[in-house]
């Protein structure tokens, strides 16, 4: 009941014209990104987030949220017209989108992966509005040790449940736990690697270094323009699903939603696995798993739903434990500082304007993104007609000026084109640097924690296995790498066996564009 | 094909290298610069000797594997040049930033971006260069409001 009070306040904040606005321009600039290859949410909400200082925090974090959940969207049109994931988590809807596309039904692909999208994330907002005031209550038992075990757990999971080399992950969330060292240490007041250096002496600013790796390191990456898209003339045919596409759906949407909100949980979740995760359900519980590759729609409905569903209930971790589950809501988590505002057990106490207007507003853009869905997929498509150059230019000023306006001082900008240096080299040597990036934001939390730890325990390290909720925690890690570990290597050899089977598609069928 | 297998163990090589290089330098500074303390009452350089012994073995891991197969967007391609110059054009617009303001370096810089970067027409990559400079520096600073080092054309302007 104090949720539904609290929530009704949360809609009010929602329904405030800068908050529909930030909304509606969030998931806008979301579905653009989203359609675009290479620029990721991370690398758009990175670029726009000095935008957002003369917004308040409410709107800022509606819009960045926005951007992040549009784009789940917007990667679905590339991903089934062109066979070009725009993000990540779209790669799976590849698998049979495309060759659904192929066969005349990108209409229809659509149209359930809009739907799939909508339920999974207004499902996922439910969840969230009852789940995370429970689990807020309980992470205020919290200590030391629970938070630094909790910070430790996020980063392993973001690694090993990751799509790259496991120990290339491990260097990459070194770096940035290094990274998040530099300055005066809170503690004992030493510098530590300033080398004297007085612009140093505060510490590598947060959005000067994600910029440079996302904003500067893609920017430079799409110059060399591997994957330019090509001049579109869109036409979808039979835009909504058949009776029987409905039928098929519906199943692998309830599942989809289940799976995503479980996987959106989790450290290092979010909507990648949870795509994956669904994609192999229902390639399993199918009578005829020889169709999947092949245009299986129930290959399109689950992945899509548990997308979007995981990309909700990943807020829970940010908002709640103040532990982002991953790179972008490490960047959210980094605007919320920005705005003076701390995610943790308190939040929802202390702003629950903020908390409540969040998950309200996600309501809103989902609902958006629905309805814009079908009339706007024929335009988005056309942004792929942008040539890289030309974004290029304009992102590198928009960062440019961005970075230099926070604490107007030109060594962020060179910090900035440094990162940028380091994330183009990192791509280029097969470096994931979403790890570094989680890092620099939750290494001083987890440094913090352990310190205070082993104060706490009198210098006895045992105290992060003791006690019960880090014990468990800790447990319950192993577990999931083990899992994860697992999972990773069964769902290669699907992934491979649906690439394989997806060759075999015929040539001879309709054209979804023409 | 065994010269580009060849080339990628080598970059993987340097690369893991330079880390292990890294860490040995983080692991000597924590440990005699910073002092580690002890666990009762840890020191500035425990936790920085820690990642840096972690980064030591992972990039010892890394050096001795066998499996370096690059990615499609990875690797080193004549392409690559590109991003060269286009990271020194920037550099230049940033070392000139304080000088000569925003307006002059960025439109020139985007000129050849669009036009020797991108090999857009003369007429779109002038257009766009405009829209770069002057546009965004009217947007952000005549609009938004946002401070930058002054500027020479720029004060002509707003």
């Amino acid at each position: 009941m104090e949720s539904l009070i609290a929530l009704g306040h949360g809609f009010a904040v929602a329904l405030e014209p800068q908050s529909l606005l930030a909304v509606t321009v969030g998931v806008l600039i979301g579905m653009a990104v989203g359609v675009l290859p290479g620029l990721g949410p991370a690398a758009t909400i990175a670029i726009l987030l000095p935008l957002t200082y003369t917004l308040s925090p409410e709107a800022a974090i509606i819009m960045l949220a926005g951007i992040y959940y549009g784009s789940m969207y917007g990667g679905t049109i590339t991903s089934v017209l062109l066979r070009l994931p725009g993000e990540a988590a779209s790669v799976v809807t590849t698998f049979d989108g495309y060759p659904m596309a192929r066969r005349g039904r990108a209409g229809a692909a659509l149209g359930v992966s809009a739907v799939g999208s909508f339920v999974g994330g207004v499902v996922s907002v439910v969840g969230l509005i009852f789940l995370a005031p429970l689990l807020a209550k309980f992470a205020l038992r919290f200590g030391p040790p629970e938070f630094a075990v909790l910070g430790v757990m996020g980063l392993l999971l973001v690694i090993y449940l990751g799509q790259g080399s496991p120990v290339k992950g491990i260097i990459s969330a070194g770096i940035g736990l290094l990274v998040a060292t530099v300055g005066f240490d809170l503690i004992t007041g030493t510098a530590r690697f300033t080398f004297g250096t007085t612009d140093l002496m505060g510490g590598l600013d947060f959005v000067a270094v994600v910029m440079g790796v996302y904003g500067v390191g893609e920017v430079l990456l799409s110059l060399e323009g591997s994957k330019t898209g090509s001049i579109i003339k869109t036409k979808l045919r039979e835009l909504w699903p058949s009776r029987l596409e409905w039928k098929a759906s519906a199943g692998p949407i309830a599942r989809g939603t289940g799976i995503g909100f479980f996987f959106g949980l989790l450290p290092g979740g979010g909507g990648l696995i949870a795509s994956i995760v669904s994609y192999g359900v229902e390639k399993k519980r199918a009578k005829d798993p020889s169709r999947f590759g092949k245009g299986a729609v129930e290959g399109v409905a689950g992945p899509e739903t548990a997308n979007n569903a995981g990309s909700t209930s990943a807020f829970i971790p940010m908002l709640v434990l103040g532990i982002p589950p991953n790179a972008v809501l490490a960047l959210l988590f980094g605007a919320l500082l920005v705005h003076g505002v701390v995610p943790g057990p308190q939040l929802v106490v202390d702003h629950p304007g903020i908390f409540w207007g969040v998950i309200a507003s996600m309501v809103f853009g989902n609902l958006i993104l629905l309805v814009l869905n079908f009339p706007l997929i024929g335009a988005f498509v056309q942004i792929l007609r942008i040539r890289p150059a030309l974004l290029a230019g304009f992102i590198l000023v928009i960062a440019l000026i961005g970075v230099y306006s926070l604490r107007n001082s030109l060594f962020d900008v060179w910090v900035m084109l440094a990162f940028g240096i380091l994330g183009y080299l990192m791509r280029k040597t097969g470096f994931d640097p979403s790890p570094m990036v989680l890092a620099v934001v939750i290494g001083p939390i987890i440094e913090e924690s352990v310190r205070q730890a082993l104060l706490m325990g009198h210098g006895n390290a045992t105290i992060f296995v003791t006690r019960p909720i880090s014990g468990i925690i800790i447990l319950l890690t192993v577990v999931i790498v083990a899992i994860g570990f697992l999972t990773r290597r069964r769902s290669k050899v699907r992934m491979a066996a649906a690439a394989a089977m997806r060759e075999d598609v015929p040539e001879k069928e309709d054209q979804p564009t023409e | 094909m065994k010269t580009i297998l060849a080339r990628e163990h080598i970059i993987a090589r340097s690369t893991a290298l330079t880390v292990e290089l890294f860490a040995i330098f983080v692991v000597l500074y924590s440990l005699f610069t910073l002092g580690i303390g002890t666990l009762r009452v840890p020191g500035s350089g425990l936790w920085p000797l820690l990642i840096g012994l972690t980064l030591a073995a992972t990039g010892l891991v890394e050096f001795f594997s066998t499996s370096h197969s690059l990615a499609e967007d990875e690797g080193f391609t004549p392409q690559s040049w590109i991003s060269v110059f286009g990271l020194i054009s920037f550099g230049i617009v940033v070392a000139f930033l304080p000088i000569t303001g925003l307006i002059l370096p960025m439109l020139l810089a985007s000129f050849f971006w669009f036009h020797v970067l991108g090999k857009e027409k003369v007429v779109v990559s002038v257009i766009s260069a405009v829209l770069c400079s002057f546009g965004m520096y009217y947007l952000f600073v005549g609009i938004l409001g946002v401070r930058l080092p002054s500027d020479l054309i720029g004060t002509l302007l707003i």
